[in-house]
């Protein structure tokens, strides 16, 4: 008996040595499929920028860095990638602010509230599900939905686990890129930002125009859903360790020189938020801002803004910025 | 609860160590242990049918003790009869009573009747053709004075029970497992390590292969409407990858792990894909069935010994209750019935006991011929499959027509059937299967032998882990729980 459980514990360390080396070895993923062609898109092509944008499909779809920069004045890059959550676009800026060689010449990083999304059982084993699971972010999840040994902590561990020993992890750094070619190429002439607009996507695909169509049939259920919304909510606490997070890393000296700003989307309930002492916060779901999704012609989907609503948004928050930093400045001087 | 289930990676560890380091020195405390894991173990998917186990233990070993003492053997008979009608009465009313239900209301309806008679929502209890089936053995040899009855209920309730093969067999006879019960068990470090093995391979077989398989197979026969004869093809063959890594490696766990508690369980497959005409496919796939049938069915019913056309009605009889036998649709006995056909051939020309030894015992590889013959009975079984996973006998129908249908394949229809970045890896798995059960065929099990230097032993036994680690999280259900 003794024996069969010596060889056991053998043969179970020997397989563990064994598959963290492999998987030590290689280096981890640096993010998904979109992610990584935007940023080597940045890294090779636009080494002046100041301001980048982190975020979901909000920021990917809606933040067009050209409107931005002409009422900012700002060189913007948006970084922002689809069905990301608050999770992942930490960890991605973590990487980024590690990583990027031109990071002295950011000033200002914008991030969109998000929460913490559960990762479904199935979606486990997926890289595009796992890859931003790090002993860093790890406990974040914890914060947000209590103890590890419960789910969906323990599904995100599992994840994790998953992740790291895994022959994905092995043999690939990262998903392959998604985006077709067409849709590449635009992305990267308007500095990562991807309008929804049918005409940039396959126009046969009848899926897609019975989408826009849906905005048609449902025009009065989005605008009360989005624009008739003018009740203040306290931020969730389960959202807060994200933001706290992002509040601990512009408190770090070696980010002293860029500016960390908050943003609060127009489809998001009217939010009131806790005032942090680095952070800046744009909150554009207050009813000043809620005219964007007053305007059927803005919307794409029920989810997202299309091509002008995208424009208008960047304008809205581009203002709310200069705002921003003009109330700053005015304290500065008192 | 499910081998590839968290629960169960606590659970069996647990028992294990009380088993070994708490009770080893106490026959009778490890086989009450034994019967505790075993109902705590079934009652984990839902206590409440833990009735009919008891029920149906307490019915068989009693039945056993009275038909044992009696020398009238028309109460012999009536005792056996009594065995009978509750083990299958259970069994007709959780598993049948709709089909046959509804069946009668076509019945009644095609005779311009409107009788409608009621079907039930009946739950159907995990295991119950596997359970019944073992305790309706010890009653029928104990009726044919093959079989001693045990006088420790603890003893019958326990072999009854046994949580490793409880739920989706091997189907143990009395003969064998029940004197296991009486012995004093030794670890014994060969056989743990060999356990050990053969738990790992079931579980790639499951894991890796079985749940890789099934989303691709779900696709292509929910869409097959859609899809050219090639992916029809395709879905065919990897079903029968999918049913052979499910089943038969759930019957390697549970060996495996009968081997780690110090008890031998029979082989339940061996390596049916490599064999060289139906009539050997069926002597290697689910061994514990086909001889059950073989030995309360057939050969009761006369098996071989009378003309041909009787011994042909036998084998005909025998595979439609074995369809009949996996669940209540007409899909299975057409299965059973297509199985049947396939074997009168070479049982009319003499052929079917042709091949008793291993393929190719002592070569590398296969002659040409053997290689001709393992392709055509593995293709027969792949079209009898398509029954056995269809929804309805006329969608299998529809599926065969359109294998003929001669239309072209188009890249597109590979993200209609479930294809992804990493469906490609598919491949060379199954290939690592078929490799690695073709050097062991002629032996127990698909891992028994890698090589006899350690250093690639355990290189290939960290590479399956690999492959485990990568391929666990979907958790899928093992088929023949249904049955």
């Amino acid at each position: 008996m003794k024996t069969y459980l010596k060889s056991l514990l053998i043969f179970f360390i020997v397989s563990i040595i064994v598959l963290l080396s492999i998987s030590l070895l290689k280096s981890g993923a640096k993010g998904n499929k979109e992610y990584i062609v935007k940023y080597n898109d940045l890294v090779e092509n636009h080494p002046k920028t100041n301001t980048i944008a982190f975020g979901s499909s909000h920021v990917f779809r809606q933040f067009k860095p050209d409107e931005f920069d002409r009422v900012t004045k700002l060189t913007s890059y948006n970084l922002g990638t689809p069905a990301a959550d608050g999770l992942q676009n930490i960890f991605l800026l973590e990487e980024f602010l590690c990583n990027y060689e031109n990071i002295e010449n950011i000033d200002y990083v914008l991030f969109e509230y998000l929460g913490i999304n559960k990762i479904k059982g199935q979606n486990h084993q997926t890289l595009r599900n796992s890859y931003y699971l790090s002993t860093s972010t790890l406990p974040l999840i914890f914060e947000t939905y209590g103890p590890w040994y419960k789910e969906p902590g323990l599904g995100f561990i599992k994840a994790y686990l998953l992740r790291k020993l895994s022959f994905k992890n092995i043999l690939f750094n990262t998903e392959k890129k998604r985006l077709t070619k067409k849709n590449t190429k635009y992305c990267l002439k308007e500095r990562g930002y991807l309008a929804l607009e049918t005409d940039l996507r396959v126009t046969k695909n009848e899926k897609l125009i019975s989408r826009k169509n849906y905005f048609d049939s449902h025009e009065e259920e989005l605008l009360e859903k989005f624009a008739g919304r003018d009740r203040q909510i306290s931020i969730k606490q389960k959202n807060k360790p994200i933001l706290n997070r992002l509040n601990q890393l512009s408190l770090l000296k070696e980010y002293e020189h860029i500016k960390f700003l908050i943003v609060i989307h127009p489809m998001y309930p009217m939010l009131k938020t806790d005032s942090y002492k680095n952070l800046g916060i744009l909150n554009l779901s207050q009813k000043d801002h809620k005219s964007i999704l007053s305007e059927p012609k803005n919307y794409f989907d029920k989810g997202h803004l299309g091509k002008k609503g995208a424009k208008a948004f960047s304008n809205s928050l581009g203002k709310s910025f200069n705002k921003l930093m003009k109330n700053k400045s005015k304290r500065k001087n008192k | 609860m499910l081998f590839n289930s968290f629960e169960y990676f606590i659970f069996f560890p647990i028992v294990f160590i009380v088993y070994w380091f708490v009770l080893n020195k106490h026959l009778k405390l490890q086989n009450a242990f034994l019967l505790l894991a075993s109902y705590f173990f079934y009652g984990w998917w839902d206590w409440r049918f833990l009735s009919l186990i008891i029920f149906s233990s307490i019915v068989d070993y009693t039945i056993g003790l009275q038909m044992f003492r009696s020398d009238h053997q028309k109460k012999r008979k009536l005792l056996l009869f009594i065995s009978l009608i509750v083990n299958l009465g259970f069994l007709g009313v959780f598993k049948y009573y709709n089909f046959f239900i509804d069946g009668f209301n076509a019945m009644l309806d095609v005779a311009g009747m409107q009788v409608n008679m009621m079907s039930l929502n009946i739950i159907l209890p995990v295991g119950i053709s596997f359970y019944t089936f073992q305790t309706l053995s010890y009653t029928i040899d104990i009726y044919r004075k093959k079989l001693e009855p045990t006088k420790d209920i603890l003893e019958f309730f326990t072999y009854v029970s046994f949580f490793p093969q409880l739920v989706a067999g091997p189907i143990e006879r009395a003969t064998n497992l029940l004197p296991q019960f009486k012995i004093a068990r030794q670890f014994n470090y060969e056989k743990a390590v060999d356990g050990t093995k053969q738990i790992l391979w079931g579980f790639f077989k499951k894991v890796v292969i079985a749940d890789s398989c099934a989303p691709i197979v779900n696709d292509i026969f929910t869409n097959y409407q859609e899809l050219s004869p090639i992916m029809l093809i395709l879905g065919a063959i990897l079903f029968a990858f999918q049913i052979y890594g499910d089943f038969s490696g759930y019957s390697d766990i549970a060996i495996g792990t009968s081997r780690l508690l110090g008890f031998n369980l029979m082989q339940n497959f061996a390596f049916p894909y490599f064999s060289r005409n139906m009539g050997e496919f069926w002597r290697r796939w689910h061994i514990s069935l086909s001889t059950w049938f073989r030995d309360y069915l057939y050969i009761p019913l006369g098996g071989s010994r009378g003309t041909k056309m009787q011994s042909v009605r036998n084998i005909f009889a025998i595979f439609i209750v074995s369809g009949f036998w996996h669940g209540a649709n007409w899909t299975f006995i057409v299965w059973g019935f297509l199985n049947a056909l396939f074997i009168i051939p070479s049982f009319l020309a003499g052929s079917n006991r042709n091949y008793l030894n291993v393929v190719a015992l002592g070569k590398v590889l296969p002659s040409i011929k053997e290689a001709f013959q393992i392709l055509v009975t593995f293709l027969l079984s792949c079209l009898a499959w398509i029954f056995f996973r269809a929804a309805n006998v006329s969608e299998a129908g529809l599926y065969i027509k359109r294998i003929f249908s001669f239309e072209s394949f188009e890249l597109s229809e590979l993200s209609l059937a479930g294809f992804d970045d990493f469906t490609w890896f598919l491949g060379p798995l199954i290939l690592l299967l078929l490799l690695t059960e073709w050097k062991n065929r002629s032996r127990q099990y698909g891992l028994t032998f890698i090589s006899k230097h350690i250093a690639i032993r355990w290189g290939y036994y960290i590479i399956l882990i690999l492959f485990l680690i990568q391929y666990w999280g979907s958790e899928q259900d093992f088929i023949y729980f249904q049955f």
